[in-house]
């Protein structure tokens, strides 16, 4: 690989355990100036200790870490310029909101009038303009949540690293706390990498997904092609997906399943042991004089019905496979016991790899 | 609440009542009252003098001192031991940490016997140093000095020190520190900004605590100490039993009690403060191994410091019980079967073993039986004012034993209540020492269980008797054992109380070996040791048997912390 200028950080080959087990395998992805990077994945994927190995924090095994063309690995955590949002945000309890945000710039020596200016400047960025003297017990989680990203934000780091930022919120307060992040990140051109599981957060926040399962990367992708063509089985059943159907592609872009075939639009190679991804909202209800006649069709009997406000979650049997998709409410779909026809929207056809085993 | 249930309370906690009023403020008042009626006349003039006196001043003065240069070297030498322990894992860290808790439970008469048979003039290193290098005196001459005790002192808070700062240090959030790393904090400014910060409070708490055992120090200074040093509470026993000037003891037993009830007082102030909510689970403050050479020495010099202060002297111990000038020997042993040519007992030395089982039988008995009276009590209704309950049957815990035992001599001495000759004295006496621990045993287990399931049960059927045999006493059995296991093991061990109040023809362990080292000769000597040795095993079986019982089955989680930082004052 080839350093090339406009990426700022450049991970390659990273490998790391711990007393013996294998915590990251072989991991690479480069990120350009401004890009904010998720790490998606479940616990014990490796996402954490890829960031703190980053932060330098933790030593790697193997592999290289080059921040604007330069190896960093001799460099110790607090020389780096890297700044770190942590997972219940380790703020200082014995010092105020505004002695912890001024903390960094401290240990920068910044002269103290430019360090109150930058204090009150970025504790107006997050809304906590007049919380300077407050105690961090008298905080809420949400408040707690913006000191540590002005805390962080404060010295201006070259690279923001933030490890589960809103795990400890709930849903309503991260949802709107996940879109204001990306405002300020993006307002001050922040190049940023941010760990979670979650994958709507995943996708509101960043410009490019990288899927960690095993310690293994899955997937480096924007959000968009990650949710359009997941690479592999287990980062489709990770984002959500559950018609899996197993089989082969034919070279005629065919996909034969157990209960029969489907078209298969730009499939690519014939594959013996292939995966296909039906995404639930690429079907709707047949009508008489279709004129879509030549799309993919799937018919079954509907074995379960959920109304879910806007949509129908309809669940079929079709051989063995039950296949679920999102309807429309109108026209209403066929009750539970009734036979069903769907016509499928061959953009929502993916034929994927098979599942990764996990190591060892 | 209905009534019958509230009079059933009180009824309960009636008795506990009478038996602190009657052992223990009684003894207290008595104090108070022959310090400022001597002759049954109000004369307030002793007390005046006293506290005019330049002795006694200095005897105050000198209390203090030597408290605050205990406390200093036991911080200055535990505090690394503590950072070792919160930040490394390292080969044999289990068996350190057993053996730290030997301190803990180590009757302070065992301790003196102990350094006296490592340092002593007959002591192993001066007998080994004598027969090297051919001496004509022991080289090591630190008997009856201060800095004897004040090793001592160092010996028996440093596994408490390690232990409170050592645990809050493992309980700080480590990742307050990679975030200070990250806000561009060198490994010093974050130690210096964040971690000592945080640490302070336990420091200070433990400090407090430290001072207050050296200060209450009374086994140790008696008898390493020697004639020429006293503390309040040797002063205290040497004018009560050496020179019978009780009102002149009772003044001094006025001012140990004030100057321990402020201390105690702070001290309790002090670790509510330091419990603010920054102690993050136990996980994120993960130890981990040592990289760096450095670090490699510091560990391995702090662990050599650990076996050497912790170890030798109890090694020393049970060599000098079986070695005599010829080699080994079991003579000791034996000799503490027989009463011939031994003046200093009336009955043979074995006999003390068996006078303080029983004690400890009696002890254990009525202070589990006192507590599950009490605990009914002050387990239910928290709110309303039970903190004061709370705070009045902890109150044995501010008074040392030797005011306690003092008191008991000067009270309970005429109708109706003369005690004086009655053997039960000591198992009150203990009673009342081990009151609190039992206390805090049991309490935290019984107000953990919510009362969702005492009404759960009642609802499917149980009566109130059923509901206490199958909810409470179920739950809190192990908690029950464990205070009761903690009773024994104190009483075993009580030296100060027993002082005063152990009759001479049934004296318990600790006045036994206080008696055989105090008298000159080597079959003495030996006994003392082969005693202390014995005394040693029982209570440390005791201890180890609380460490089982506290892991035994997954029982609801008694929370222990407390207890273990209270060190045993006996």
């Amino acid at each position: 690989m080839i350093a090339t200028h406009d990426n700022i950080l450049e991970v390659r080959h990273l490998s790391n355990r711990y007393e013996g087990r294998p915590l990251l395998r072989d991991v690479g992805f480069s990120l350009r100036q401004g890009e904010i990077l998720s790490l998606l994945g479940p616990s014990g994927s490796g996402k954490t200790t890829l960031l703190r190995l980053l932060a330098g924090l933790e030593t790697s095994d193997e592999g290289t870490v080059l921040f604007r063309g330069r190896d960093i690995a001799d460099i110790p955590p607090h020389r780096r310029k890297f700044g770190m949002m942590f997972q219940e945000y380790a703020l200082f309890p014995h010092m105020s909101v505004r002695q912890n945000v001024a903390f960094g710039l401290e240990m920068l020596h910044c002269p103290a009038r430019e360090q109150a200016e930058r204090v009150d400047a970025v504790l107006g960025m997050v809304g906590l303009t007049d919380f300077g003297h407050r105690h961090i017990n008298e905080l809420s989680g949400g408040e707690r949540q913006r000191v540590a990203l002005a805390r962080s934000l404060a010295p201006e780091p070259e690279l923001l690293l933030l490890d589960e930022p809103l795990g400890s919120l709930d849903r309503i307060l991260r949802d709107r706390l996940a879109t204001e992040i990306r405002a300020i990140l993006k307002k001050l051109g922040v190049t940023a990498i941010f760990v979670t599981h979650d994958q709507a957060e995943a996708f509101s926040v960043a410009d490019k997904i990288a899927v960690l399962r095993h310690g293994q990367l899955q997937q480096f992708d924007t959000p968009e092609r990650l949710y359009r063509r997941p690479a592999n089985v287990t980062v489709a059943r990770f984002l959500g997906f559950t018609n899996l159907l197993a089989g082969r592609l034919d070279d005629s872009g065919y996909f034969q399943a157990e209960f029969g075939r489907l078209p298969v639009p730009n499939a690519g190679h014939a594959k013996e042991a292939a995966t296909l991804l039906l995404r639930p909202e690429g079907a709707r209800l047949r009508v008489l004089d279709d004129d879509a006649a030549d799309n993919p069709r799937i018919t079954g009997t509907v074995i379960a019905r959920v109304f879910q406000g806007g949509t129908y979650r309809l669940t079929l049997q079709c051989g063995d496979t039950p296949l679920s998709f999102d309807l429309p409410i109108d026209p209403p779909p066929p009750a539970v016991g009734e036979p069903i026809d769907l016509v499928l929207n061959p953009a929502g056809l993916i034929v994927i790899d098979k599942e990764i085993p996990p190591p060892g | 609440m209905s009534r019958s249930r509230l009079l059933r309370r009180w009824l309960l906690f009636s008795p506990v009542l009478a038996f602190f009023a009657l052992f223990y403020f009684y003894p207290l008042a008595k104090i108070g009252l022959l310090s400022f009626f001597p002759d049954s006349t109000w004369n307030p003039g002793q007390l005046h003098r006293l506290l005019g006196s330049p002795v006694y001043g200095r005897i105050l003065w000198f209390t203090f001192w030597q408290a605050g240069l205990s406390t200093a070297l036991t911080l200055f030498a535990a505090l690394p031991g503590a950072y070792v322990f919160a930040r490394y894992r390292f080969f044999g860290k289990d068996l350190i940490a057993a053996l730290m808790t030997v301190p803990f439970v180590l009757p302070t008469v065992v301790t003196a016997a102990a350094f006296r048979s490592l340092l002593g003039p007959h002591g192993l290193l001066n007998t080994w140093l004598v027969d090297c290098f051919h001496l004509a005196a022991p080289p090591i001459r630190i008997d009856q000095t201060i800095w004897f005790f004040l090793l001592a002192h160092v010996f028996y808070n440093y596994s408490l020190v390690v232990r409170i700062v050592g645990s809050y240090w493992a309980g700080l959030d480590a990742r307050l520190g990679a975030a200070a790393t990250m806000l561009g904090a060198s490994s010093r400014q974050t130690f210096r900004r964040i971690t000592l910060p945080l640490l302070l409070p336990a420091i200070g708490s433990a400090a407090l605590l430290v001072f207050i055992f050296c200060f209450t120090s009374f086994g140790v200074v008696l008898i390493l100490g020697g004639p020429g040093y006293a503390t309040l509470e040797v002063e205290i026993y040497r004018q009560a039993v050496q020179l019978f000037n009780l009102p002149m003891a009772a003044a001094l037993s006025l001012i140990q009690i004030a100057v321990n009830f402020l201390l105690m007082w702070l001290h309790a102030r002090l670790s509510r403060k330091s419990r603010t909510g920054f102690i993050a689970d136990p996980a994120s403050g993960a130890a981990g191994k040592a990289d760096t050479l450095g670090r490699k020495v510091v560990i391995a010099g702090n662990i050599l410091f650990m076996t050497l202060l912790l170890a030798t002297p109890l090694a020393a111990l049970v060599l000098q019980s079986i070695s005599s000038g010829e080699g080994l020997t079991l003579a000791y042993y034996r000799a503490l079967f027989t009463t011939a040519g031994n003046s200093i007992f009336f009955v043979e030395p074995i006999a003390a073993v068996g006078n303080s089982v029983g004690f400890a039988m009696l002890a254990m008995m009525l202070s589990v039986v006192a507590v599950s009276f009490a605990t009914d009590f002050l387990a239910a209704d928290r709110a309303r004012g039970s903190s004061f309950w709370d705070a009045l049957i902890m109150l044995p815990l501010a008074t040392s034993a030797v005011t306690l035992g003092f008191g008991y001599i000067v009270a309970l001495n005429r109708p109706p209540f003369d005690l004086r000759d009655s053997l039960a004295l000591v198992p009150l006496a203990h009673t009342l020492v081990a009151f609190p621990f039992v206390v805090r045993c049991i309490l935290p287990c019984l107000r953990q269980i919510p009362e969702s399931l005492r009404e759960a049960a009642t609802l499917l059927g149980a009566s109130p008797m059923s509901v206490l045999r199958h909810i409470d006493l179920a739950i809190a059995l192990r908690a029950i054992l464990v205070g009761a296991v903690f009773a024994f093991s104190i009483s075993m061990g009580e030296f100060g109380a027993s002082s005063f109040v152990a009759r001479p023809h049934a004296p318990t362990m600790p006045v036994a070996i206080f008696r055989f080292l105090g008298q000159p000769g080597d079959l003495n000597f030996g006994q003392a040791m082969a005693m202390s040795t014995i005394l040693m095993l029982v209570t440390c079986a005791g201890f180890w048997l609380i460490g089982r019982l506290d892991r035994w089955r997954n029982w609801p989680v008694v929370s222990t912390q407390d207890k273990k930082n209270d060190r045993l004052r006996i």
